[in-house]
């Protein structure tokens, strides 16, 4: 007796080493309830087992059940505690509670009698999961024969409660601490997408082409679809829609083509926009989908989408309603959550101040394109005995498109129809008063020629002009340099005045020769020098004018320089256009970087 | 500023739009003592365009509202070729007016 004692001893120390040994292998509770179940029940011989996780301060939920038949079982999956059974006694005063056989369940516990009694079961031992004082469920041992449960059993099977509660205690921490890391690295990448929508929102691109990349960057990180759809006038637009798939997207596309999403339908992107109020559908039912179909074959395609959970959050700044960002949740199964929602409402709002911003941006890109055409000639006159061409460039730094040259240049017509004049000029500064200057430069020029004055007295009125308008502002003046020519059957006479403007170049067949004309800049000074010097211009001869933008052009040879603008005028070959062409090319070649000053080139050709 | 009243501003690197508010600032900064006689020196600027002339152009009506006298140095190189091409060599005492080491 004493020997089968020790033989029992030694196979249930074996027991406790096995199962301490494999608890500590079992990460989840669950996998930590099987185990202790099972391996329990094999040890102690026990009928039926089960076990149970505490969920919150008065219910259990089943974690594993073993040797119950199921229709048993499975009301008591979830149970509530409640004084006066034995589980629950046992979890309440955590305690043990032992019962040995059917006579004392009906004595002890009648109401339960007929459960704990069911299969044919006699004695139960119900234990409870306790670490310190943390209350982490029970564990009840079910048999088919009357127990006594002798003091050294319970020991046994005390001790395999407390492995057992210790190994829920470390999954419980382990999957609270997976979900704070998970939760903290869910944090992360939102914040990393943030900011990568913020730079993309920045990025000099189109509202409609940046709306698009922030949709591609959200089906890449997450959701499955994107949409954007903006506001204008009475109208709501999608301007942009991603999905993975392409195929996708043009399914979609077609769809929405042949079922027009109804503008009225609650939560849809249409009302969201209208309405500034976020949609939020964090579970997409069959009962939507047919509730939202118009008919059969389209309830069959918006199925065939797989649309699990969806948020439609407004795209709004200042209480200015813009229009609405719609994610949703499809073929990747994953649910939208409130967590979900407020980062979509971030997102939008980061979206939103950009989008105005941009708008703001395109706005001012619009008015300083218009201003800037009504500064240049659309197109050069067709004048006959002339050949004409010229280029600008606006510069190319952060605020390109947004820049009003201060380049201008022209070709008038003068009081007979062999006569023209042509005009280049730089006006110091940018922006809308170097603009308002430039036009007056432009007009004044014009008029006086129209007038039948020479250029040196055109550039002397131009010069009044100009004080009149900036009062002699220091920081507003221009260089001009301004030629009227007559046609001769052989060519062209040229008169021209520079008012400190650099030397229009003679270009005669691969020489190159700069007009000397010494002036004074126009704008600050009352009294100006301007002279006047002549030089005639015979066939396929001619005058290659140019803002210091050329010459000043940075490459990383240092600068453009006048050297290099000559050369590459000696090998040029061809008319006016050709060389003009050269030139720029020439300039696009050597510029690294950016462009900083405009760029303005007119070049005119004797073609009698 | 020297007990004759003059301060003088050496301005280098390069001068144009993007460096203009810089350089203006400088000019500003010693305008704030009131010389008698302020001096901009240009000659050291690996770079200037025409915004150097907007920046002596902006000081010397600065000088002539408050009584002050600018000079300006040019030295040899880009900074007098830019002021020659603008026509304003006479439109300012330039210190340095004569090539370097002639009387």
């Amino acid at each position: 007796m004493i020997e089968a004692d020790a033989a029992w001893h030694r196979s249930h120390v074996a027991a406790l080493q096995r199962l301490a040994g494999e608890l500590l292998r079992a990460a989840s509770p669950t996998a930590i309830g099987e185990l202790v179940v099972t391996t329990a029940a094999d040890i102690l011989g026990a009928d039926g087992a089960t076990i149970y996780s505490r969920t919150d301060t008065d219910t259990m939920q089943v974690l594993h059940v073993t040797g119950w038949p199921e229709k048993v079982a499975s009301p008591y999956r979830r149970l509530r505690l409640q004084r006066g059974r034995p589980l629950s006694d046992a979890v309440l005063d955590r305690r043990p509670v032992w019962i040995e056989d059917a006579r004392q369940w009906r004595a002890r516990y009648p109401d339960m009698a007929p459960v704990g009694t069911a299969a044919h079961m006699q004695a139960s031992a119900c234990l409870p999961l306790c670490v310190d004082d943390r209350d982490l469920g029970a564990v009840v041992f079910s048999f088919r024969a009357p127990r006594a449960f002798p003091a050294d059993e319970r020991e046994f099977l005390l001790t395999v409660t407390a492995l057992c509660a210790q190994g829920l205690d470390r999954a419980r921490l382990l999957v609270a601490e997976r979900a704070a890391r998970e939760a903290a690295e869910r944090q992360r990448d939102r914040m990393t997408f943030l900011s990568h929508t913020t730079r993309l929102m920045e990025a000099p691109l189109s509202v409609e082409d940046r709306l698009q990349r922030l949709a591609d960057l959200a089906v890449s990180e997450i959701a499955d679809w994107c949409a954007v759809h903006l506001l204008r006038g009475n109208r709501v637009d999608q301007v942009a829609v991603a999905h993975s798939d392409p195929a996708k997207v043009a399914f979609v596309a077609q769809l929405e083509q042949r079922y027009p999403p109804d503008p009225d339908a609650a939560g849809g992107a249409i009302q969201v926009s209208r309405t500034g109020e976020p949609a939020f559908v964090p579970e997409i039912t069959d009962e939507l989908l047919i509730a939202a179909a118009v008919d059969d074959e389209h309830l069959a395609l918006i199925r065939s989408i797989g649309m699990r959970s969806a948020l439609v959050v407004p795209l709004a700044v200042r209480g200015r309603k813009l229009g609405a960002l719609t994610l949703v949740q499809a073929e990747s199964e994953r649910r939208f959550d409130r967590i979900d929602l407020a980062f979509a409402q971030q997102l939008a709002a980061t979206a939103a101040v950009a989008l105005d911003n941009a708008r703001l941006y395109e706005q001012q890109w619009h008015t300083a394109r218009t201003l800037q055409a009504a500064l240049l000639p659309a197109r050069l006159p067709d004048v006959p005995g002339l050949r004409l061409a010229a280029h600008y460039r606006a510069p190319t730094d952060v605020q390109a498109g947004m820049h009003v040259g201060g380049d201008l240049y022209d070709i008038i017509p003068a009081t007979a129809p062999d006569r023209w004049g042509f005009v280049i000029a730089d006006v110091c500064g940018k922006g809308a008063e170097a603009a308002a200057l430039t036009a007056l430069i432009r007009h004044t020029v014009r008029a006086e020629i129209s007038h039948g004055l020479g250029p040196a007295e055109v550039l002397t009125r131009l010069n009044a002009a100009m004080l009149r308008q900036t009062g002699g502002s220091p920081g507003r003046f221009a260089t001009v340099a301004h030629g009227q020519l007559t046609l001769t059957p052989t060519g062209a006479t040229v008169r021209l005045a520079n008012a400190g403007h650099p030397p229009p170049l003679l270009l005669r067949h691969g020489d190159v020769a700069p007009v000397e004309a010494p002036g004074t800049l126009l704008g600050v000074y009352p009294d100006v020098a301007v002279t006047e010097v002549s030089c005639t211009l015979h066939r396929n001869e001619m005058v290659v004018l140019y803002t210091d933008g050329v010459t000043e052009a940075r490459g990383t040879d240092g600068f453009y320089g006048p050297d290099r603008l000559e050369k590459v005028l000696q090998t040029a070959n061809g008319g006016a256009e050709a060389v003009a062409d050269r030139l720029l090319a020439d300039l696009d070649a050597f510029h690294s970087g950016v462009q900083r000053d405009d760029i303005a080139i007119l070049v005119v050709e004797a073609t009698p | 500023m020297t007990d004759d009243g003059t301060a003088e501003v050496v301005l280098t690197g390069e001068l144009d739009i993007t460096t203009y508010e810089d350089a203006e600032k400088q000019v500003t900064d010693a305008e704030q003592a009131a010389p008698a006689l302020l001096i901009i020196d240009l000659a050291g600027l690996q770079f200037v365009d025409s915004t150097g002339v907007r920046l002596i152009l902006s000081a010397e009506q600065r000088a002539r509202e408050q009584g002050r006298q600018l000079a300006i140095r040019l030295g040899h190189g880009l900074a007098r070729r830019v002021f020659a091409a603008l026509g304003l060599l006479d439109k300012f005492d330039v210190l340095d007016a004569q090539p370097s080491g002639q009387p």
